[in-house]
């Protein structure tokens, strides 16, 4: 299988007032062509970090360590014109808020067409027709009417559909969709996950789909990688992941979810303790102190990634049980 | 048993329009709640569930007296109030306490958190030195350490800031908590520690919930009764493994099956239509997979279903593969508001 986007031990450090914040460490990730993938985790896992990282769009004060190559290119290897190039033509994102992701004061056509501002050979009325037709594609009834209407004048469901539409348009290599119904009623997030599941075809490369709801996850993704504090500790095809998860991390993850409860219970499970500050890690695993399973080498030694049926799992247990 | 609060038949209505229309006089309004009536005893926790736009919030907000009802009457502990400059809401808001939605928003960030948690004992005339004494109490209730008293919002965590937001809510030992969406946004487990501490408060003081929320496997677990609100009406009510298991409306089923609950369920098409067009007959058959013509005219009564089961539908569903049953309607159409 080809791998889209590969992603070999990657570590984010943010340049911190007291010094670095290794906030993502060791990621190493491919994602296939034609999939779906989940990335899940909670605050401060390092799953924006690793995102803007894909996309290049990390602030100055971040510096990447590792290697991500997007369709047989080094990221990182490339100058800032390259890796801008990429952007808008080979990568394309659709953002948490509908609200914010488009101009209030530009109408929706003219928004849709600078989306495809890296299609040079292109005229923009033939711009604006691919636009019209994408909207009618994702669903949208009269796309003449919604060209010439302002985001306002539009349901947030509505514009989240824009928002994707736009970011079809350039047939993207890379699409990321940041928690894209978070925003969204639980019947508009229906329809949301639904029109992505339709769409996929129109990317001739993969999807990644940030989000902490397992829910998505299960309805929508081929894969999943979960992340914790900063690092990977368990990847793998969504059923595994979801129904028969290997990391302690992901079993307490998925069983504090109170959808996946079946009981009616006033008293709903946790996880005890504290998520480690990335400038005070653990010598050993990075879930020691809160794991179900400790073992007392779990405190000394870090787990390295290593298979587990189709997965790849991060933790002693798993790997010298 | 009587109720803690009873609400009657609640209208709240917003001024809309352009401000040079109202300058010349004209009054439009559009009415966000329309006839809401709701019970909650002391000690329960009743879930209000529905989408963006269906007044859940409002509803929260005129029963703490923070939005002047335009009909209809709110009795909290014995105490009435039928409009805003009714002299009863000051004394009834002191039984109720707050949770709003986004904690950070809710906190003035240039306030300690101590003053920020005992500023509605400020308000009621309690001394400084008490007021200290107490923010130390509430902030051990809510599991923080006294060293947050001095803190400011931006030195905390959101899973912190509602912890904090719940020790200002119980600061005048309220009988009832509105709680708006109080864990929107939180990690799971997080989530799962606040619910936890809200469970552990209620079985210490019976204090009541109304718990706000659009998350139904939150409200599943959490709430003793649930109401579904849809544009602005309440459209069916009961207990909620009643809910859960029998939903009698066609919205509540498609609700429940946004959410993943099993079962072939009608689809959901379209958007919840405006406020100021509200459709005609029932409002919701504009959505309806079920809807007939005389769903487009007439608006329907409540009918009740089961015990403590209201469903405001002509043609409520039965429990699955069953026909449904013929029950009378619970009480006749009410009075509309508009004259």
């Amino acid at each position: 299988m080809t791998a889209i986007v590969d992603l070999r031990d990657v570590s984010i450090t943010y340049a911190g007032a007291h010094g670095p914040v290794p906030a993502v460490r060791g990621v190493t990730l491919a994602l296939e062509r034609g999939r779906i993938l989940g990335l899940v985790g909670e605050s401060g896992s390092g799953k924006s970090s690793l995102v803007s990282a894909m996309l290049a769009l990390l602030p100055k004060s971040a510096s990447v360590q590792g290697r991500i190559v997007l369709d047989g290119r080094d990221l990182y290897s490339l100058g800032e014109h390259e890796r801008r190039a990429l952007r808008g033509r080979e990568m394309a994102t659709v953002s948490q808020d509908p609200f914010t992701a488009l101009n209030p004061v530009v109408r929706i056509g003219t928004q849709l067409v600078e989306f495809q501002h890296a299609l040079p050979n292109l005229t923009k009325p033939e711009k604006l027709r691919r636009a019209g037709a994408m909207l009618e594609r994702v669903g949208i009834a009269d796309p003449a009417t919604r060209l010439n209407q302002y985001p306002h004048q539009l349901s947030g469901g509505l514009r989240q559909r824009v928002a994707i539409a736009g970011a079809l348009l350039v047939s993207p290599k890379l699409l990321i969709a940041d928690e894209p119904t978070t925003a969204l009623d639980a019947t508009t997030e229906m329809e949301v996950i639904e029109l992505i599941r339709d769409m996929r075809g129109e990317v001739d490369g993969s999807i990644v789909l940030v989000t902490h709801d397992m829910g998505v996850v299960g309805r929508l993704c081929d894969d999943v990688a979960v992340l914790y504090a900063g690092e990977l500790v368990e990847s793998g095809p969504v059923d595994d992941v979801l129904n028969r998860p290997r990391h302690p991390y992901t079993r307490a993850l998925l069983a504090c979810d109170p959808a996946r409860i079946d009981t009616p219970s006033r008293h709903l499970p946790t996880v005890p303790g504290t998520v480690p500050s990335p400038t005070a890690l653990p010598a050993g695993c990075i879930f020691a102190a809160r794991c179900q399973d400790v073992m007392a080498l779990c405190h000394e030694v870090k787990p390295l990634l290593s298979a587990a049926g189709a997965s790849r799992v991060a933790c002693l247990r798993v790997s010298a049980p | 048993m009587t109720a803690l609060l009873e609400v009657n038949d609640l209208v709240v209505r917003y001024p809309t329009g352009s401000l040079f229309g109202r300058l010349r006089g004209e009054v439009r309004e559009v009415t966000v709640l329309d006839g809401v009536s709701l019970t909650l005893d002391q000690g329960e926790t009743l879930g209000l569930v529905g989408e963006s736009g269906s007044g859940k919030t409002t509803l929260g907000r005129a029963i703490g007296g923070m939005t002047p009802m335009a009909a209809g009457s709110i009795t909290l502990a014995g105490i009435s109030a039928t409009g805003r400059q009714d002299v009863f809401w000051r004394e009834m808001r002191r039984q109720v306490g707050f949770m709003f939605q986004d904690p950070m928003a809710a906190l003035d960030p240039r306030m300690r958190l101590a003053a920020s948690i005992t500023e509605p004992l400020a308000v009621n005339g309690i001394g400084r030195t008490e007021r200290r004494r107490r923010a130390g109490d509430l902030l051990a209730e809510v599991g923080l350490s006294p060293d947050f008293a001095e803190r400011f919002p931006h030195q905390i965590s959101g899973g912190q800031a509602r912890r904090v937001t719940v020790a200002r809510a119980l600061s005048l030992r309220p009988r009832l908590v509105i709680a708006d969406e109080p864990t929107a946004g939180l990690d799971l487990s997080v989530q799962g520690e606040l619910l936890n501490l809200l469970n552990a408060i209620q079985a210490a003081s019976s204090v009541s919930f109304l718990f706000i929320t659009h998350n139904l496997a939150v409200a599943r677990h959490v709430t003793d009764r649930v109401a579904v609100m849809y544009l602005g009406r309440i459209v069916e009510s009961a207990r909620t493994a009643d809910i859960f298991a029998r939903p009698g409306h066609p919205y509540t089923r498609a609700l429940l099956s946004a959410h993943g609950a099993p079962g072939a369920t009608p689809r959901l098409t379209g958007e919840i239509p405006s406020l100021k067009r509200r459709p005609q007959g029932c409002e919701f058959h504009t959505r309806c997979p079920l809807a007939t013509d005389r769903c487009r005219s007439e608006p329907p009564a409540e009918h009740l279903i089961g015990p403590q089961h209201q469903v405001r539908c002509h043609f409520p569903l039965a429990p699955a593969g069953k026909a449904s049953p013929q029950v009378p309607p619970a009480h006749p159409e009410p009075a509309r508001s508009q004259p």
